[in-house]
């Protein structure tokens, strides 16, 4: 059948491009992050590249891997960016580049395990959740968790303790295998 | 065995967290707790490095609130600017028109130029959605063709569909947005309403989704009201209007269909236009077997052929290019 529902091709009718968005969003602003390192300034250069790539969705034909030739052009976005220190007159066409993008197995993984991470947490039960993240996000000891949150020590290293078990088994072929794959976890909504 | 995996994970968190069994954090807790660097050792460390990054993570804005930025944009852009880059044959017209003023053809020439059609094509197996320059947003279903003037515009509103596109109109009640549906017309004030009417069809029908619409064709003009679907019988000009459910004529767009009690030849008919598939009948009983259910765009032929064959009516056979249906 000729009909592609696959990544080779930028989806031409809304419905679709907002599910490639919605898929793509956090990652492509964590690897404009990497040279930009404000995250409002991010979001504004990956949405402008969304944008454009919406816009040349039909002079975008087969290319073999849609997420990387996004991240690509998001890279070379934000290096622009920084190059220039303003958006005006920035060129389109020369940030999506034709070169074989299976040079760039790799390049994105830290960025998609990322935004693994972060979905695969939010998927912890509540309380598990809540300890795991300030020690994890914010750092605390889990002395400094224990007397915050009125719970034993034990509770507190208990629940850590399943929460990295839970997260090891979740992640386990983006870790383990160390391959750029697309994972398939619940398009959030 | 599992409170020893238990523990285990317990003591790689509170190794690279800094844990000491006493409380305080330490540094060199690595050699001191003993723990061998197995595959969980490297996999915990992984996320513990992670943690910056993730922290970043949690900082975007949410996705879903993110597109809803990015949605209003593109539909604040320049409407023109989707049609030319729909069809190169609309960007080869609109390219001839501009070089002409530049090359000094005079206005009133320009004005007299004939009139020519631009047509959007939605092939077999695909759905295209843009957005005309009055700000009216369509959706073409595969195997359909929009066609308008290069003057459309403020004043002519006028556009032509061969096969299905649900339409959702700028209000503007000096300058009608009209819709014309082989010989009939359909006269807009301000909506959103679906047509189908694809030239290979008997009969074509427009559902009102919200709005009004007037139906004109040689012998009749109806009025419709939200809800209402009115039929037309190309043949002979019959229409009918009957209440239906909106949702179940225009969900295409989102890639679902609903089938209520309809004959194969419908439901093949749809196959053949997703998936670019011809398809041949045993004999003519088969055409009216009827089926009730929902048939999804994202699932492969295969799939939904399976679902088909499961009410045990009827058998898809692979007959050379084509897909044979016999009972």
């Amino acid at each position: 059948m000729k009909r592609n529902f696959g990544l080779t091709c930028v989806p031409s009718d809304e419905e679709r491009f907002c599910l490639f968005f919605k898929e793509n969003y956090q990652t492509a602003c964590l690897i404009a992050y990497r040279c930009v390192k404000n995250m409002d300034q991010s979001e504004d250069l990956v949405q402008d590249v969304f944008m454009a790539l919406w816009e040349r969705r039909e002079s975008v034909q087969k290319c073999i891997n849609l997420k990387n030739y996004l991240f690509t052009a998001v890279k070379n976005h934000a290096l622009n960016f920084i190059q220039r220190e303003k958006r005006e007159n920035v060129s389109f066409s020369d940030i999506f580049t034709d070169t074989p993008e299976e040079d760039t197995t790799g390049f994105y993984d830290k960025e998609v395990m990322a935004v693994n991470i972060l979905h695969a947490i939010d998927e912890l039960p509540p309380q598990c959740k809540k300890i795991f993240n300030l020690a994890y996000q914010k750092d605390l000891t889990y002395q400094e968790i224990a007397y915050k949150l009125n719970i034993s020590k034990n509770t507190v290293k208990t629940q850590i303790g399943i929460a990295y078990k839970s997260l090891r088994f979740k992640l386990n072929d983006l870790i383990i295998i160390g391959l750029y794959i697309f994972p398939t976890l619940h398009p959030f909504l | 065995m599992n409170n020893n995996e238990q523990n285990k994970f317990e003591r790689l968190a509170s190794l690279f967290h800094h844990e000491k069994s006493d409380g305080k954090k330490t540094q060199n807790a690595q050699q001191e707790s003993g723990i061998t660097e197995d595959s969980d050792f490297s996999a915990v460390k992984k996320i513990y490095e992670a943690k910056d990054l993730v922290c970043q993570a949690s900082k975007v804005t949410p996705p879903g609130k993110a597109w809803n930025k990015v949605h209003s944009r593109i539909r604040r852009r320049h409407p023109l600017r989707n049609i030319v880059y729909w069809q190169y044959a609309a960007a080869v017209i609109a390219i001839i028109l501009t070089i002409g003023l530049f090359v000094g053809k005079s206005v009133r020439q320009y004005f007299s130029d004939p009139e020519q059609f631009i047509s959007i094509v939605s092939p077999l197996g695909e759905i295209k959605n843009l957005t005309l320059t009055d700000g009216t947003d369509v959706w073409l279903n595969s195997g359909s063709i929009l066609k308008f003037s290069n003057r459309f515009g403020k004043t002519n509103r006028h556009v032509i569909v061969d096969g299905e596109a649900l339409f959702k109109v700028v209000k503007d009640n000096k300058n009608p947005f009209t819709v014309s549906l082989g010989n009939s017309k359909v006269i807009v004030h301000g909506t959103t309403f679906n047509v189908k009417g694809y030239s290979t069809d008997d009969k074509c029908e427009v559902v009102l989704i919200e709005g009004s619409v007037e139906y004109v064709n040689s012998l009749k003009k109806i009025f419709i009201k939200p809800g209402e679907r009115i039929t037309e019988i190309k043949a002979s000009g019959y229409l009918v209007v009957d209440r239906v459910d909106p949702e179940n004529y225009t969900s295409w767009k989102c890639g679902k269909v609903y089938f209520d009690n309809q004959t194969l030849l419908d439901l093949v008919s749809l196959l053949e236009k997703w998936y670019d598939v011809d398809f041949e009948f045993a004999n003519n009983d088969v055409k009216l077997y009827t089926f009730t259910g929902v048939i999804n765009r994202e699932h492969t032929l295969d799939y939904t052929l399976q679902i088909i064959e499961m009410t045990n009516k009827v058998k898809f056979v692979k007959k050379g290019e084509k897909m044979l249906i016999t009972n």
